[in-house]
């Protein structure tokens, strides 16, 4: 069994009764008189046929030995960028534009980059201001202050 | 500024047109319609022309379209010919380019004029052979792209219904009451995505480090040039009319062609500027042309014009086959704008070459935190919402999965945007025809498209089917 495309494939079958379950909810109506979840329900039956279409020779095939989609080194930078991403989301509005630009930058030099602790500080510095300047003075684009007041 | 944009971005590595323009798209909305499209149309094909110019200098394609261009373009570049490969990238560019936007004036107005019979069905089918033929090109699974062509369908079904205005989908969310919004999914798709692709694999990047000089090709370059360009411009202006597909089709198709009809085709892979002329050129006649389905049927040739398609609705234009008449300042100015634009490529890009260079030598640790800066703002400043935000994240995390379990998201940003014409077209067929289905077949236009569709899935399936059918037996 090809584990890496048999596991997506049951995946995309539990979307698609997920969905067909969610449409069938606001009434399908008839052919003459479509309702609004006629076309998301054939969507989702279209999903599981394809999906049951491609796993199933797939249950036959073999895994590819030593292939493997996820490593601990890569998954291991891309939490850090997911965790900044939300990080920023989450503090954008309260700690504004600078602050948190400022701190993003930063973290990721030091993190990902594995820079010196004067350059991520100096860098980051640089690239908050430019940024502001670009955005807040040259774009006129109303970014979220913050405690800073600018 | 479009065209500049557009080439800046095309030339950051990892980052094509969709995300030029996906970058480039929350600074139009502050623009005029007739401006704004302009700028983006400007940003697609510059950053097509940019895209070729990191897979001559770092053997990384912008995007699809610019694979093929890796094969001999970098080996030039090794060769220390990497000035001629671009510059013949340029003059091929510049020379299919206003070949594609003279065609496109010639018969742009006539296809208006014919697409004014289509009704419901027949768009509903042209949309299911732009759907079926973008899946056949953009991955390896016909099964995969459907797959993803669906769940794209799936979110254009996110938000108001439009007929009962019964919300959908919408988990209880205003913010998803106006639908998913293209902005956070490109931006989430095409940027973030592309950055966690690439910090993945480490923050190491191959730098060209050789001065380049040259740039125009010399008189053998030309004459071994001349007929690729010619032929590249003939094959991408007629594939990329097709909706659906063309520009990689084309590109791909010239370097087979070129490689055939060259008398010596072990050069093909060690350098051939053939093999950068004509696919440059093919793809270059096939961006152009794809503006023509796009701006007289409103329908995309591929997903770069599908996020066009959708910026023109966020800015209030819808095209059609009555864009012409409704709005002919809009559609003579956007291709008034090409002709200026194609020339600008080419006086802005050989001067700036050794610019594109110093962009290219940015580390890759400085570049990828600036690109998720302009994600996160460019997604934020249209509505001020953090919630766009955290649907681009999402969006990210799922094209990253996506891409992991070889799942292209091409057709699913293509039928999210052609989502609600579609279900719309389908809807309205069933309604005016009393649920009748055989409508798509008995009306001549509509049931040539669908035939069209269904041979390629037969195409596309058949031989898979017939191979399981083997392994069974066996």
């Amino acid at each position: 069994m090809k584990k890496d495309e048999v596991i997506p494939s049951i995946a995309w079958i539990i979307i698609g009764i997920v969905i067909c379950v969610a449409a069938a909810a606001l009434k399908l109506g008839t052919w003459r008189r479509p309702q609004p979840g006629l076309f998301a329900f054939l969507i989702g039956c279209g999903i599981i046929a394809l999906s049951v279409f491609h796993m199933v020779p797939q249950l036959t095939k073999k895994s590819e030995e030593g292939k493997t989609l996820f490593y601990w080194e890569g998954l291991k930078r891309i939490i850090i960028v997911f965790a900044l991403l939300v990080f920023y989301v989450l503090s954008l509005e309260r700690l504004g534009f600078m602050i948190c630009t400022y701190v993003f930058f930063v973290v990721i030099f030091k993190s990902l980059g594995r820079k010196s602790w004067g350059y991520a500080i100096f860098t980051s510095l640089i690239v908050t201001i430019l940024s502001y300047l670009v955005f807040e003075i040259w774009l006129k684009v109303n970014l979220p202050k913050g405690p800073l007041r600018i | 500024l479009g065209v500049l944009g557009g080439t800046l971005v095309g030339v950051l590595p990892g980052l094509g047109p969709q995300a030029a323009i996906a970058l480039l798209l929350p600074a139009a909305v502050y623009l005029n319609p007739v401006s704004a499209i302009i700028m983006l149309a400007g940003v697609y094909y510059g950053s097509m022309y940019g895209g070729s110019t990191t897979s001559i200098l770092v053997n990384i394609p912008g995007e699809a379209a610019s694979v093929v261009t890796c094969i001999d373009g970098y080996q030039m570049a090794l060769q220390g010919r990497a000035g001629p490969a671009l510059g013949i990238a340029a003059f091929g560019s510049l020379i299919a380019g206003t070949f594609g936007v003279i065609l496109l004036t010639l018969v742009g107005s006539r296809i208006a004029a014919f697409a004014l019979r289509f009704g419901p069905p027949e768009y509903f089918s042209l949309m299911c052979l732009a759907l079926v033929v973008l899946t056949n090109l953009s991955g390896t699974s016909l099964a995969k792209g459907l797959i993803s062509a669906l769940a794209g369908l799936f979110l254009g079904t996110v938000g108001m219904d439009l007929v009962t205005g019964v919300p959908r989908f919408t988990l209880g969310l205003s913010m998803l009451m106006d639908g998913v919004g293209l902005i956070p999914v490109i931006m989430g798709l095409y940027g973030v995505t592309e950055v966690l692709l690439n910090i993945e694999g480490g923050l190491k990047r191959a730098l060209v480090t050789e001065k380049i000089d040259h740039l125009l090709p010399n008189k053998q370059d030309w004459k071994d040039s001349t007929k690729p360009i010619i032929r590249g411009t003939l094959l991408g202006s007629i594939l990329g009319v097709l909706p659906g597909g063309g520009v990689v089709l084309s590109s791909f198709l010239s370097y087979a062609i070129e490689r055939k009809l060259s008398k010596h085709p072990e050069r093909f892979g060690k350098g051939a500027i053939e093999g950068v002329a004509g696919p440059e050129s093919a793809n270059n006649a096939a961006a152009q042309c794809g503006f023509i389905p796009l701006l007289t049927l409103g329908i995309p040739a591929n997903v770069a014009t599908a996020i066009l398609l959708g910026a023109f609705m966020l800015l209030g234009v819808q095209p059609s086959p009555m864009l012409i008449s409704r709005n002919p300042e809009l559609f003579w100015g956007v291709i008034a704008s090409m002709y200026v634009g194609n020339g600008m490529l080419l006086i802005l890009n050989l001067p700036l070459i050794a610019i594109w260079v110093k962009v290219l030598k940015i580390p890759y640790s400085l570049l990828f935190p600036l690109i998720l800066l302009f994600c996160l703002i460019g997604v934020y400043i249209p509505n001020k919402s953090v919630a766009e935000i955290w649907i681009m994240i999402v969006f990210g995390i799922i094209g990253y999965i996506m891409k992991k379990i070889d799942y292209e998201f091409a057709p699913m940003v293509l039928a999210m945007v052609i989502g609600p014409i579609f279900e719309n077209a389908f809807r309205q067929s069933l309604i005016m025809f009393r649920g009748d289905f055989s409508i798509f077949f008995t009306r001549p236009i509509s049931a040539v498209l669908l035939g069209c569709t269904i041979l390629l899935l037969i195409l596309g399936f058949v031989p898979k089917i017939w191979a399981f059918r083997g392994k069974l037996q066996e």
